[in-house]
């Protein structure tokens, strides 16, 4: 269509206009003779046999990109919620280890993981979904889930959401409640009970994938929702990690490696193959806070609602948004300032300056505790350290990544034994800004889940007693050769 | 002419929660637009703004037309004949 204005914005009158139509090809352009089904990076028109060689192509090549010894026989997590994104994720797994692929088998095993929201469902007020009939879904969502995974031969292992506060069996319906008091005492802030929801399912994906020994998830997020993912998050400041957010491969926690394959397909892409395998959609979108609500007719936005359809709007404008904004941050990366210092909730790694301030706290605390040293085992006085009962045994666990990892897995850790756990408030220096934002003035009254209180008490814990031994430490760089 | 409608990922909700649809309307072809207006304005009960927006469907909300990509028929402006099926496919805070 020729007369149709370039898009220009620096002239404040100048709208954006929408791409000319484009007239596509009758048939597809690989082979020439079926009809098309879909209209492939804005110039392509492809048949179902075709477009799935080319998305099957795409998705095999970013697996073995993101594999550092493709000969191992390594054993890949893969987070399913149920949704469209993560079914297509399987069946091209499928496609790349499965029984019916005769060439170019890939070597590589996979265990499904899904998390269980059903205890958040009725949180958002819906008149027309009652208790049974959410049940029903919940239930509906796990057999569909178990049937498809048992004709993948993938094994499954479903994890309900309140897990995030332990497993002991006697205690799930206190579990349920303590979760659904979180959410409820966010009130109104809608973004703040998005991000908690998503660190909490991070947070039981990367435990179950620990217990069962996988050291990489496979996550099915799509481009659109990576893409949805770097402006949100560049907004709520977490700008510092929003590199490892949104590329292929994420290495925000250093035992575990949570890998992006569907990075580079749209939902329309995902959509379209979805529905040509003809799968039955029981698909309840995944953010149980924002499901079309009728009853309210102010509806109150999150950042990352906003943030969704700001990018759709301008998807729809230029089909190249997308594409260009995860091309930039490919170019990206995380700095990582201490590898011991991430944050207790989203286990993001601290920047310098938080870390700082961190410091700052335990000294200050430090000298609180010197000045009233009455308790039964202080570890912070200079001369008794080797007497305090957190002996050696622990104080390897600050130098070394790998304890610190398993600390942060392990919820009912108790190692700190010279500490009350259940009474001390919540470090808020040991979060990142954003989740101080979330948390700050709740987190005396919210009933966090113990990890978090686990993480940032280990933290402080091995920063203390690393400055407890600092004179006596070798550094790392000159631990071979140093003569100290 | 009679016209299939199928609505998913959360969108049926506008429609009285209902996912699969006939419609019978008068002629024998009606251009898409026409039948999203049509629909919103008969069939779509409250917040009509989560379907239509702009004069076109919202962005988000992906069409389908006898299984095939919209864009091939040309967008909002495709002719939707007697017994074709349209779908749209919400993908809005899901998946």
């Amino acid at each position: 269509m020729s007369g149709v204005p370039s898009c220009s914005t620096d002239d404040g009158n100048t709208v954006l206009n929408a791409t000319p139509k484009r007239v596509y090809a009758k048939n597809c352009i690989r082979c020439k003779e079926s009809k098309p089904i879909i209209v492939f990076r804005t110039t392509d028109t492809l048949c179902w046999p075709c477009y799935r060689e080319v998305i099957t192509k795409k998705f095999k090549n970013n697996i073995s990109k993101s594999r550092s010894d493709k000969r191992e026989l390594e054993t890949f997590a893969v987070s399913l919620s149920g949704g469209p994104s993560s079914m297509v994720m399987l069946d091209l797994i499928d496609q790349c280890i499965g029984e019916n692929v005769k060439r170019a088998k890939m070597f590589f095993k996979v265990h499904a993981i899904h998390i269980d929201q059903s205890v958040l469902r009725g949180l958002n007020g819906n008149s027309n979904s009652n208790d049974s009939e959410d049940n029903n879904t919940g239930l509906a969502i796990q057999k569909q889930l178990e049937e498809i995974c048992s004709s993948y031969k993938v094994p499954l292992t479903i994890v309900p959401l309140e897990n995030i506060y332990g497993d002991a069996n006697e205690t799930r319906e206190q579990r349920r409640q303590q979760l659904v008091e979180v959410f409820e005492q966010m009130e109104s802030n809608n973004t703040s009970k998005e991000d908690l929801l998503e660190h909490f399912r991070a947070q039981l994906v990367y435990e179950t994938a620990h217990k069962l020994g996988l050291g990489r998830i496979l996550n099915g997020s799509s481009s659109n929702r990576l893409a949805i993912r770097l402006l949100s998050s560049t907004s709520k400041g977490r700008g510092n990690s929003v590199p490892n957010e949104t590329n292929l491969l994420d290495y925000h926690r250093t035992s575990t490696t949570v890998c992006h394959p569907m990075r580079d397909f749209l939902l329309k892409e995902i959509a379209i193959y979805h529905r040509y395998l003809g799968l039955q959609d029981l698909t309840v979108p995944s953010n149980p806070f924002h499901s079309i609500n009728l009853n309210q007719s102010s509806h109150k936005a999150s950042i990352n609602t906003l943030c969704e359809n700001f990018i759709n709007t301008l998807q729809d404008i230029s089909s190249q948004t997308i594409h260009t904004l995860l091309r930039s941050v490919d170019k990206l990366h995380s700095p990582v300032a201490d590898e011991s210092m991430f944050c207790s909730v989203c286990s993001c790694s601290l920047t310098k300056s938080e870390i700082e301030t961190l410091k700052k706290s335990v000294g200050e605390r430090i000298n609180n505790s010197n000045s009233n040293n009455n308790t039964k085992c202080s570890t912070t006085t200079t001369n008794n350290q080797a007497t305090s009962c957190c002996s050696t045994d622990s104080s390897k666990s600050c130098c070394s990544n790998d304890n610190n990892n398993n600390n942060n897995n392990n919820n009912n850790n108790n190692n700190n034994c010279c500490s009350d756990n259940s009474s001390t408030p919540l470090n808020l220096h040991t979060l990142c800004y954003s989740c101080r934002n979330i948390l700050d003035k709740k987190s005396t009254t919210l009933t966090l889940p113990p990890y978090i209180k686990e993480n940032s008490k280990t933290m402080v814990h091995s920063y203390q007693l690393r400055n407890e031994i600092k004179d006596f430490l070798l550094n790392d760089d000159d631990d071979e050769d140093d003569d100290n | 002419m009679i016209v299939n409608i199928e609505l998913s990922g959360g969108l049926e909700i506008l429609f009285s929660n209902k996912k699969n649809h006939q419609f019978e309307l008068s002629g024998d072809s009606i251009p898409l637009k026409q039948l999203v207006y049509w629909m919103r304005d008969n069939h779509v009960k409250e917040r009509p703004e989560l379907f239509v927006e702009n004069g076109t469907v919202r962005p988000g909300i992906l069409v389908l037309i006898n299984d095939t990509d919209w864009e091939l028929e040309g967008g909002i402006d495709a002719i939707i004949e007697d017994g074709d099926t349209v779908s749209f496919i919400s993908t809005l805070h899901g998946g």
